[in-house]
């Protein structure tokens, strides 16, 4: 506690008083994962920045609602999760995400061969496209649980729901993944993921 | 032979954390100056705090009492907006240009009174004003924070203007706002005239001029475009926990008395 000159709540506080300096700390800490929550949910470079940035604004305008002493990642991440998945509905975007993958790395520790290496490659691009294909909200809570890798709670507020509510949402996700899914990737554990660790 | 998948979930989790790594994200752009200047420009056309939002309510109440009718300036409109306190209702100033062209109304799934009140958490009121009756149709749909909203729709008719292009005369829709901080928020652009009036013990405005868009606020403060609604005059108000707007083409003189009338079983 206390290694950095003033945490969250300090700046939350000043912020809302209208200390922009303040809000620039809070924004300069919380714009990675901002935008790498807005880049997971539209796809899009440009709408992830777009995004972002609308979110910050109306964060800003929005902190008299905060609760102080609340964590203020997941509250912001739900302003920004509203701003691009609203963003892509303004925008009519029907199709799937476009999401990549990286390419895969011929070589690493922890990759046995170039076989193995396409195999895992393309297990993932088939499980991308399974999440791709989930409902707005199941997409949110794989993202949020799995991609950001928030908590349970967190991830609850970002999705306005109560904890439980998540619970069988994800289960209810995970299921529709596992059925669309070829039943040795998710079946399986040694059929993909043998790595040692 | 039935090869039903067992279930796994730790490890299609770790797949799917896995996953998260490997997609690929473009690097985070360096925002912190763009939002600064984006805030600088707005700032002073918006309340920030809650201190100066309470000098501005005081300024505001005065005006409204004193004045009865009154056209608000800009700041004082603002300030209004801020402070009328309903639960929920918020109205900003300098947004883009609304959709004129939005005459379809999507607004949720269709149903019945009695269907829309078992799904609804709260009581749905229907105006008891002479010569309305039951309303044409009523729709039930999700708002984004997971709650729903209920419109009442009733169509155009002799004693009913169409509003807005639409077929509809009279659109009433209300939804929970009680259980946290949330807003509609309307932003206006020139020409839009708010006045503050009443329904009952509960401060209201009446919204009228151009066409202005809506929106759903969360809880969160995440704004929810929401392009659906006629694009009229509008009333605002709250009852209880729940908030409501009535869109028409009637007037002031009609819609406050219908709004007044407005009962839940």
């Amino acid at each position: 506690m206390g290694d950095r000159p003033l945490d969250d709540a300090e700046l939350i506080e000043r912020a809302t008083e209208g200390d922009l300096h303040a809000y620039e700390g809070l924004v300069g800490s919380y714009q990675g994962i901002a935008h790498r929550t807005a880049f997971l949910l539209t796809g899009s470079s440009a709408d992830a920045e777009d995004a972002t940035q609308e979110a910050f604004v109306k964060a800003f305008y929005a902190l008299p609602r905060f609760r102080p002493g609340a964590p203020f990642r997941p509250w912001l991440l739900k302003i920004v999760a509203n701003e691009a998945i609203s963003r892509r509905r303004a925008a009519g975007c029907t199709e799937r995400l476009n999401l990549r993958l990286t390419e895969v790395r011929p070589s690493g520790d922890a990759v046995p061969s170039p076989e193995a290496a396409a195999l895992k490659d393309e297990d993932r691009r088939e499980l991308l496209a399974a999440v791709g294909r989930l409902g707005e909200r199941d997409r949110l809570a794989i993202t949020c649980r799995f991609w950001l890798e928030l908590s349970e709670a967190e991830t609850a507020e970002v999705l306005g729901c109560a904890p439980g509510t998540v619970k069988s949402r994800l289960s209810r996700a995970l299921s529709r993944l596992r059925a669309a899914m070829p039943a040795g990737l998710v079946d399986s554990p040694t059929a993909t993921g043998g790595d040692p660790g | 032979m039935n090869k039903r998948p067992r279930p796994h979930p730790s490890h299609l989790e770790r797949e799917l954390t896995d996953l998260g790594t490997a997609i690929r994200v473009p690097p985070a752009p360096d925002l912190v100056a763009g939002i600064r200047t984006r805030i600088e420009s707005q700032t002073g056309r918006r309340r920030l705090t809650p201190a100066p939002r309470l000098a501005f309510v005081a300024a505001a109440l005065l005006i409204a009492v004193l004045g009865g009718v009154v056209l608000f300036s800009t700041s004082a409109r603002e300030a209004v907006a801020g402070w009328l306190g309903i639960r929920g209702i918020d109205i900003v100033e300098d947004a883009p240009t609304p959709n004129h062209a939005n005459t379809r109304l999507s607004l949720g799934r269709r149903s019945s009174l009695s269907g829309a009140r078992k799904l609804a958490s709260f009581d749905i009121a229907v105006p008891a004003a002479p010569g309305l009756g039951r309303p044409d149709e009523v729709y039930v749909a999700e708002t984004a924070y997971g709650g729903r909203s209920v419109s009442l729709v009733y169509r155009a008719g002799p004693s009913l203007p169409a509003a807005a292009g639409t077929r509809v005369g009279l659109l009433i829709t209300q939804f929970e706002a009680g259980v946290e901080d949330d807003l509609i928020q309307k932003v206006k652009t020139a020409g839009v005239e708010v006045e503050p009036v009443r329904i009952g013990a509960s401060p209201a405005y009446w919204i009228s001029g151009n066409p202005h868009y809506v929106f759903l606020l969360d809880p969160g403060g995440g704004v929810i475009e929401d392009r659906t609604r006629l694009a009229g005059d509008t009333l605002l108000w709250e009852s209880g926990r729940v908030s409501l707007r009535l869109e028409s083409g009637l007037g002031k003189g009609r819609a406050l008395p219908i709004a007044r009338s407005m009962r839940a079983p």
